[in-house]
């Protein structure tokens, strides 16, 4: 009984060594990890500090009117450009608009609107950007359905054999 | 060997009996406790080795030594943050490779700096010597490629204003040893330079693309009439965030030093002016406001009036009655004057005071003068004050009060902060002026806001200010023409004036506040030489409002309604 026990003692001790040891070895090169690790991220932030401060200064916009004169053919918008709505552009007057499902095709779009003032207040470097003049809803006009389901079956049958 | 097996028999049996089995269920005890430790040790030693989260330590404290927080503009762009920038020093003890050899390399890296410099440095008695400050980090990373270990770099931080003279009177400026020494970099210097906060940037209210457009167009402009100075400022009428803030001559804020010298002071605070029939705004508001007048009634301004000693001229004159309209755009000295001593002293400063026109403004910089008022309120100093002479206010005096006039009534204190967007929303300018949440200073009624909205309109399209029409934009506004004092106090030059335009578009639902002033404009062929603030400053803001219009999204407007044309009489005709 003693020399099981005994036995199984010194089998523990070895276990326990070793997975102490196995244990101490992790933590100690994980803890050199991490030190390497806060030093790069550091230095990291301060490139990017210096990297940020950079792009201010280059996108200085005394500079950016310089270059884009110089290298592109654009000038500073007029009041003629610009309309207030779809129906000032076109005498049409069945405007679709193209952000409707005119089509069968189902259109995937996000489920919610990200919230503009949790993304401002979550980044300072973000701001959410909106249309000044958002498109009146009346403006567009849905396509017409034909209210299928309520016809009886007989006239659906009609309907399709072309009447 | 068999063991000899020894028996107790009788009463001691029972009791070696009951030792035995206290002593196993102890052992059994102890194999137990050490089972579950191996079992656990195991477990943590074979299994959960790689889990990081498992040895997660203090975290070590992340932030860059000693950053100033950032200051950015309402888009996030930086205005102003601090770079590390190392300074260069020789330890000549240290040094391995000759001193010839090393001042070359020295010398090529920065083009400031020649052989002889370095040399100098190099050869001047001691072990230590400084060979330059504020090394940029290629310049660094070049020196480390020397890798001699007698070059030491020391650690030093510096403030960097990447838009240089474009922000420099609003940001003001730090001295050589990161102290603030005006501006916003004074006046947050507790949360700017608190450690915990380094991280978060300050964000202003200013807007970089307004700013460059104002800055430009003032010093077009300056350029353009030779004048001593200008400045300028935009605000948004409904939260009075200020959005563009400019003063010149400035200085840069890079240098390590503040405006050196009077005309580089900011202006916009700082600077008191008469500024003339801008004024005027606020004494036919507060007629309107009084209920002293209505806009059918009228005053005589055939002839000149003499008032304590001084006659006061109408600079364009009609030389007849002229209502309430015509007084305002015509810039009528005589009819205003006369319609103040109908409001009478008191109402009259009480009108001033509601304004705020008697107290510095609240704008978060220190460096902001106290108007300067007359030292006591007789007809005299009534009838000049109505039209902007005798009483000397900020240009942020001015645009605030003029920003209450047409916002609806209600007076927002300037700020240099960023607003938050429920913040805007609860100053939503609504023509019925319902305030929603946001306790203002009621000055005018609502209505009264919207009459004054229409005759700003009117000196756009018939009075003084023409020359600031917009094409698609219906523009409101006034202008100033006052007359310099001399710097002794005795009496007025007559060449000498502070020409400025203040106006607002789109006047049929205001949104931003344009004032801009020129510091003795001198008179040029184009403007036939005239310096009245029509010909010289009206035009500027026109431009300003012609690019920053679209830029801002704000839509032209499809009616060319106005308001009250019909009580503009003789020259109620568009030219």
């Amino acid at each position: 009984m003693i020399k099981i026990f005994a036995a199984f003692a010194i089998l523990t001790v070895m276990i326990s060594t070793a997975s102490v040891y196995n244990l101490k070895q992790t933590t100690y090169d994980l803890e050199e990890k991490k030190r390497d690790i806060s030093a790069q991220i550091l230095m990291d932030r301060e490139a990017i500090k210096v990297l940020k401060a950079e792009m201010s200064y280059l996108s200085r916009p005394e500079r950016l009117e310089r270059l884009s004169r110089r290298h592109l053919a654009l000038a500073a918008t007029t009041t003629d450009q610009l309309a207030t709505d779809v129906e000032a552009l076109t005498v049409r007057d069945n405007i679709q608009m193209a952000n409707l499902p005119v089509d069968n095709f189902q259109l995937l779009l996000p489920r919610q609107k990200p919230d503009p003032k949790v993304a401002t207040r979550n980044n300072g470097n973000v701001r959410m950007v909106s249309l000044s003049q958002p498109v009146k809803k009346e403006q567009v006009t849905e396509l017409p359905k034909e209210d299928v389901s309520q016809q009886g079956l007989y006239a659906r049958i009609l309907a399709k054999i072309g009447n | 060997m068999k063991p000899i097996d020894l028996r107790v028999e009788g009463m001691r049996q029972g009791a070696i009996e009951v030792a035995r089995n206290r002593i196993i269920f102890v052992m059994a005890l102890f194999t137990l406790g050490f089972l579950m430790l191996v079992v656990k040790l195991i477990s943590v030693g074979v299994f959960q080795a790689d889990s990081s989260s498992y040895y997660r330590t203090g975290n070590a404290n992340n932030s860059l030594l000693m950053a100033r927080a950032d200051i950015v503009d309402r888009n996030g762009v930086i205005l102003a943050t601090n770079l590390k920038t190392p300074s260069l020093a020789v330890s000549k003890r240290n040094l391995k490779s000759p001193p010839e050899e090393i001042a070359t390399k020295i010398a090529a890296i920065f083009p400031e700096l020649t052989y002889d410099d370095v040399m100098k440095v190099l050869n001047a008695k001691g072990n230590h010597g400084w060979i330059k400050r504020r090394l940029t980090p290629k310049q660094l990373h070049a020196v480390k490629q020397i890798g001699d270990p007698g070059l030491e770099t020391s650690d030093a931080e510096k403030r960097i204003y990447p838009h240089g003279r474009l922000f420099a009177h609003v940001l003001g400026a730090l001295n050589i040893d990161n102290k603030p020494l005006s501006g916003v970099e004074a006046y947050f210097d507790g949360d700017l330079s608190d450690p915990t906060k380094s991280e978060e940037p300050l964000v202003l209210s200013l807007d970089i693309k307004l700013q460059h457009i104002l800055n430009q167009e003032l010093s077009v402009y300056k350029e353009k009439f030779s004048a001593l100075g200008a400045a300028g400022i935009i605000l948004d009428v409904r939260s009075g965030e200020v959005l563009a803030l400019s003063s010149l001559p400035d200085f840069d804020p890079n240098d390590g030093k503040g405006p050196l010298s009077k005309f580089e002071l900011n202006k916009v605070l700082q600077g008191t002016y008469e500024l003339g029939s801008g004024f005027k705004t606020f004494t036919i508001a507060s007629g309107l406001e009084n209920n002293v007048i209505d806009l059918s009634d009228g005053y005589d301004a055939t002839d000149p009036v003499r008032i304590g000693g001084f006659t006061i001229h109408d600079d364009h004159p009609k030389k007849r009655w002229l209502n309430v309209p015509e007084i305002f755009v015509y810039s009528s000295n005589i009819g205003t004057l006369k319609l103040a001593q109908d409001i009478g002293v008191e109402r009259q400063q009480e009108f001033f005071e509601k304004l705020g026109l008697f107290k510095e403004t609240d704008i978060e910089v220190y460096e902001k003068t106290k108007p300067q008022l007359p030292s006591q309120w007789g007809p005299t100093e009534l009838a000049t004050t109505a039209y902007g002479h005798g009483i000397a206010v900020t240009p942020l005096h001015l645009a605030s009060g003029v920003a209450a006039m047409v916002n609806g009534g209600r007076l927002n204190p300037a700020t240099l902060l960023r607003k938050d967007d429920t913040q805007i929303g609860g100053v939503t300018l609504s023509l019925s002026g319902g305030v929603d949440d946001v306790a203002f200073t009621q000055v005018i009624s609502p209505n009264n806001s919207e009459i004054m909205r229409n005759l700003l309109h009117l000196v756009v399209e018939y009075g003084t200010g023409k020359n600031a029409k917009v094409d698609g934009y219906l523009i409101g506004g006034k202008t100033g023409t006052a007359n310099k004092a001399f710097e002794n106090r005795k009496g007025y030059s007559k060449k000498a004036v502070i020409s400025s335009f203040i106006s607002v578009f789109p006047i049929d639902d205001p949104k931003y506040l344009i004032f801009a002033m020129l510091d003795e404009p001198k008179g040029i062929k184009e403007t036939f030489n005239l310096i009245s603030a029509g010909m010289t400053a009206a035009p500027m803001v026109g431009n300003i409002i012609r690019r920053v219009g679209p830029l801002m999204g704000i839509a032209p407007t499809q009616t060319d309604e106005i308001e009250f044309e019909d009580l503009m009489l003789v020259s109620g005709t568009r030219e």
